[in-house]
């Protein structure tokens, strides 16, 4: 993922001083963008996956729309801020395994879900190690991602108890 | 993915497992910030995160009672809010393992004994129990303290723990955005619980 977790060089060589991330900073966003990377082929691969299945695929649809535009928003926003810090962000791979296989509306709301769960991990793991405009980003991921998985739930008709995580990103 | 190995979080069941009283009795509590003397990785917290426990325990405190004031008036609303509350009670057992001087000592630092009340009372008594002045909308039949029980009361019920929720899931944020990097990951994930929670009780509220 991180081809070399640089050490805290120079980082006001591209951006300005405001953007400085110290090493683990950058480790923890690089990791957060390799999830986004998948995230955004796997809500991609689901929205065609869901494309011929008609009108009882609509909900899944719109949601599996919905997570590919706030993945690949959140991709990058966190690239530009890894660029900013003059760190170099992990590049995208030509394709990706995914956890589940989306053959059917179910199965494509618990890839979603699935996908937003492991954002929600990743980013409150990144959490802590950052401050200012970086932090304000992954929390608002987390808390985002967080509503996106319980919607998938319960669009897939998940019982409410179990649709509703009491720590999301923690567990 | 988890390429970062700062995971410090208890697992859910070592949380599950520890009620918040329990925490204290267990020994965790080491130090519990009498000795100014700090060693390094010593647990007492810096004051910024000692405040924002305490602010984030008191406002969990608060939606518990709120939840049992409404399980109390609508009894056909236990199994989605009892579950919600179940969540609350989790968080406070969390803070309260982050930050164990939460469970030994008041704001004036005078040791109290007990946990935090986890297990609020069933019935607060009275009427003071809206939770957020206004949300309740006009022309509903009004709560009547234990008698109305009606979807409209159900409806406004569900509304005000929205409300409730969303209040503590921006002050939640808050906290999170000036703590340091040990407790904001745990106030992150409250955020996004009540987040979460206040979703589904419109949900609930709409659908109802």
């Amino acid at each position: 993922m991180v081809a070399t977790s640089r050490p805290a060089t120079a980082p006001s060589a591209k951006g300005s001083p405001n953007a400085a991330l110290d090493a683990r900073a950058v480790t923890a966003l690089s990791a957060l963008v390799a999830v986004e990377h998948a995230a955004v082929y796997g809500t991609a691969f689901a929205g065609g996956a869901l494309a011929p299945l008609g009108a009882s695929a609509r909900d899944a649809r719109g949601l599996a729309t919905a997570a590919f535009t706030a993945h690949r928003q959140l991709r990058d926003a966190l690239t530009a801020l890894l660029l900013d810090a003059g760190a170099k962000p992990p590049a995208a791979q030509p394709a990706y395994t995914l956890p589940v296989s989306p053959a059917s509306v179910g199965a494509a709301l618990t890839l979603l879900a699935e996908l937003d769960d492991r954002t929600a991990a990743s980013s409150y793991d990144a959490v802590g190690l950052v401050t200012g405009r970086a932090r304000e980003l992954v929390v608002d991921a987390l808390a985002q991602a967080a509503l996106r998985a319980q919607h998938a739930r319960l669009t897939a008709d998940v019982n409410a108890g179990t649709a509703v995580k009491a720590l999301p990103g923690r567990l | 993915m988890g390429g970062v190995g700062v995971r410090g979080a208890p697992s859910r069941r070592a949380v599950l497992a520890l009620p918040a009283a329990g925490v204290a009795a267990a020994g965790l509590v080491t130090t519990a910030g009498c000795t100014e003397s700090r060693p390094a990785g010593a647990p007492a917290p810096p004051p910024v995160d000692l405040a924002a426990a305490r602010a984030a325990a008191r406002t969990e405190r608060d939606l518990l009672v709120d939840y049992d004031a409404a399980i109390a008036r609508h009894p056909a609303l236990a199994a989605l809010l009892g579950g919600l509350r179940a969540h609350h009670a989790q968080h406070l057992a969390a803070l309260t393992t982050q930050v164990p001087a939460l469970a030994t000592a008041t704001p004036d630092g005078v040791a109290s004994g007990g946990g935090p009340s986890v297990s609020a009372p069933a019935t607060p008594s009275g009427a003071a129990t809206a939770p957020a002045a206004g949300a309740s909308p006009p022309g509903s039949a009004g709560a009547q303290p234990g008698a109305d029980d009606s979807p409209a009361a159900r409806a406004s019920a569900l509304a005000e723990l929205a409300t409730a929720e969303r209040t503590a899931a921006d002050e939640h944020r808050a906290s999170c955005l000036t703590a340091t990097g040990g407790l904001a990951p745990l106030l992150a994930s409250l955020r996004a619980a009540e987040s979460c929670h206040a979703d589904l009780l419109s949900l609930a509220g709409s659908a109802g």
